[in-house]
């Protein structure tokens, strides 16, 4: 940030005494912020320790000294849920400010060794005995819960991806795009419905008002997973009029959304998947070289004009 | 020097810093609202995700303009095919021009697009003239021929990426030649390296300060940032020992080590505390987080070599100390001292994109399903557990 900006914006009256030299003072370092330092520290911290942790379990199986480790885990984690708790300010449908950097972390640290106990419990001890999938959900239930008890987006996303893994999906956000789970046709369904019904609780609970800034969170998990769902349906089934009708249903309902919504996010990820589906529908019937080239340059222009008078489409 | 008019960049860039000093509560909604009518323009400069969209798209696009041309050109041999790369990237190069003053646009996607793909085609298209006139060229040609393209970029249009590229292409120019040179001038490598590191430094911590380079700032500090890792890199043990050995082929024996190890193993340990102190005295964000990196990265370097061979113990320690050492951090700073504090002063517009909760969700959500495989071994009783592709 230039000084003189600052300078000019209190000479023109547009910035306060006060503010102009709180800002001088960030912009020069006299304030120095450790703040991403420290949080960087904090969630690296809590990653490699509950990784750690998951092995160390595993591997000391058969030992003496495993009933002590998930003993102690056990405490840690009864810890851990026992501070948030009597730290936490009371549940309201809005955005309840956190109470302080670490009560973040704790608590996930707190819904990550959960899922490690629950898991070693139900491998050791049979906990739900032949209805082993419980062990997926439990965890995953339980950090949903947290996320509204405690409001953190964090463990909302971790808790939607465990019920994505109850049921048989991997959609963490890389998890989607590269592991080849929908060359099964019957995941590709799977993903389908668990992608809309993300995107209807969504909704619901928006309307209803309940935390409406986990909004995001639920739509571009489901939107993504619908729309990855739906074109490699469209690639396995080459072309399948079903799946082609629920792209572009997808994509009318993304840009409709974003044009309520007024969210540039749901504008890229519909135009750029719907595309995608466009293209691949086409490239059943094009074979000559020089149509490819006319179709792209002229498609691509086609949405860089769309997209370039975004603004006057959205404020429609 | 700059394509875009600074009466843009510095409109655009004083409404973006005040949107986060709206965010962060500094000023009132009527102050925001103010300032942006003071520095309003009509420059076409869109949010980060039509940017993306727009980049995404444009590049699409010129790469079938340049494929339809290409259809119609005989492309038998090389230097044909370089002086075509050649004309296409210049004539990318105007439309990158004129769009910019014609439409008004600024980092807008389809300008960033245009500009590397023309960099790319002339770059490709000069080092392929190069290949076509000898075959037997030394291994710093081709970046002694983009480096002029990269400067360019980066002066015209203070584009990041060229800059980095820039920054590393000037770099190779003089360690290149030493891979293939004795041993002596092998063994120096590293320490050229750093030496290098150091004037570029210096010279963009000066050009920072100086008024006449604000535009220019951010390739600066992006150049800052990776002459810091570079010093540092030199000096790394295991790069050091990695690269003698893959690239320079040094031969290292049973029991024996590269030349001069222990001042590897020392740099190694001293660089990421000399960052992080002087990160620390000097309130400098860069040297502070390249110093945090570094830190990291000689704890990896130390485990390659000097395994215990237990890596979940080192893991849940490691993890344990570094949530400690937060938490301590955290508890100094709960009062602010000396003006440093843990609140975040002025929020960052990646915060309300949900990046946080996308990382956790990538790097921890899969926890789970770790537990999943292990039980599948057991049960048995599902087949279609996330992983498995047997289609």
């Amino acid at each position: 940030m230039n000084p003189g900006v600052l300078d000019a914006l209190r000479n023109e009256g547009l910035l306060t005494e006060r503010q102009h030299s709180l800002l001088t003072g960030i912009y020069s370092q006299k304030l120095f912020s450790l703040y991403y330092e420290l949080r960087t520290m904090l969630y690296l911290g809590v990653l490699l320790f509950t990784t750690g942790v998951g092995i160390l379990v595993y591997l000391n199986i058969e030992t003496i000294g495993h009933q002590v480790i998930i003993l102690a885990l056990m405490v840690l984690t009864g810890l851990c849920f026992w501070y948030v708790a009597r730290r936490r300010a009371p549940y309201s449908n809005g955005q309840v400010q956190s109470p302080g950097v670490l009560f973040d972390y704790i608590l996930l640290l707190g819904c990550l060794l959960f899922t490690t106990v629950v898991g070693y419990l139900q491998f050791q001890y049979g906990l739900f005995g032949e209805h082993w999938e419980f062990g997926a959900l439990l965890p995953a239930v339980a950090c949903l819960a947290s996320s509204y008890l405690f409001d953190h987006r964090g463990v909302l996303s971790i808790g939607i991806t465990g019920i994505g893994s109850w049921l048989g999906l991997t959609v963490t956000p890389l998890g989607l795009l590269e592991s080849g789970q929908f060359h099964e046709g019957s995941l590709i369904e799977t993903g389908l419905f668990f992608g809309l019904g993300l995107v209807a609780v969504a909704l619901l609970l928006d309307r209803r008002g309940v935390k409406k800034h986990f909004t995001f969170t639920y739509l571009s998990f489901g939107a993504n997973i619908f729309f990855i769902a739906c074109l490699y349906g469209l690639f396995l089934t080459h072309g399948d009029a079903g799946y082609l009708l629920a792209t572009i249903a997808g994509v009318v309902g993304g840009i409709l959304y974003a044009r309520r919504e007024q969210s540039f996010f749901f504008l890229l990820i519909s135009s750029v998947f719907g595309y995608i589906g466009v293209t691949y529908m086409l490239g059943q019937f094009i074979e000559d070289p020089l149509v490819w080239m006319l179709y792209f340059l002229v498609s691509c222009g086609g949405v860089i004009y769309f997209l370039f008078h975004y603004k006057r489409f959205l404020s429609r | 020097m700059l394509a875009y008019p600074t009466s843009w960049v510095e409109s655009v860039a004083t409404t973006k810093e005040a949107k986060r000093w709206l965010g962060s509560g500094i000023i009132t909604d009527d102050q925001y609202k103010a300032i942006r009518a003071r520095y309003t323009t009509d420059v076409y400069h869109p949010t980060l995700f039509i940017r993306i969209a727009l980049f995404f798209f444009t590049y699409l696009c010129v790469g079938a303009a340049y494929g339809l041309l290409f259809l119609f050109i005989d492309t038998a041999s090389v230097a044909g095919v370089s002086v075509m790369m050649v004309i296409l990237g210049a004539m990318s190069y105007g439309a990158l021009e004129g769009i910019i003053s014609q439409k008004r646009l600024y980092q807008a996607g389809i300008d960033d697009a245009l500009l590397y793909a023309s960099l790319g085609m002339m770059i490709g298209g000069v080092i392929g003239l190069a290949f076509a006139v000898s075959d037997d060229l030394p291994s710093f040609v081709p970046c002694l021929l983009a480096l002029p393209f990269l400067v360019w970029g980066s002066v015209r249009f203070a584009d990041k990426v060229a800059s980095a590229g820039a920054f590393v292409t000037a770099m190779l120019i003089p360690v290149l030649p030493l891979l293939d040179a004795g041993p002596t001038a092998k063994a120096l490598t590293p320490f050229i390296v750093m030496g290098l590191s150091v004037p570029f430094y210096f010279i963009t911590r000066k050009l920072q300060g100086d008024a006449r380079c604000g535009h220019w700032r951010d390739c600066l500090k992006v150049v800052e940032l990776l002459s810091l890792a570079t010093f540092y890199l030199g000096g790394n043990y295991l790069v050091v020992r990695e690269m003698s050995e893959n690239l320079m082929m040094v031969h290292i024996g049973e029991g024996g080590d590269i030349p001069w190890a222990m001042v590897f193993y020392v740099l190694t340990v001293v660089i990421p505390c000399v960052y992080i102190g002087r990160g620390l005295v000097l309130r400098d964000h860069i040297l502070l987080r390249i110093g945090l990196l570094a830190a990291a990265f000689s704890v990896v370097t130390f485990k390659v070599y000097f395994s215990l061979g237990h890596p979940e113990i080192i893991l849940t320690l490691g993890g344990g100390a570094l949530m400690l050492m937060a938490f301590l951090g955290i508890r100094f700073l709960r009062t602010p001292r000396n003006g440093m504090t843990h609140q975040n002063l002025l929020t960052n517009k990646l915060e309300s994109l949900d990046v946080e909760a996308a990382l956790l969700a990538q790097t921890m959500g899969s926890t789970p399903h770790h537990g999943e495989k292990q039980f599948k071994g057991e049960g048995g009783k599902f087949g279609g557990g996330g992983t498995t592709g047997d289609w």
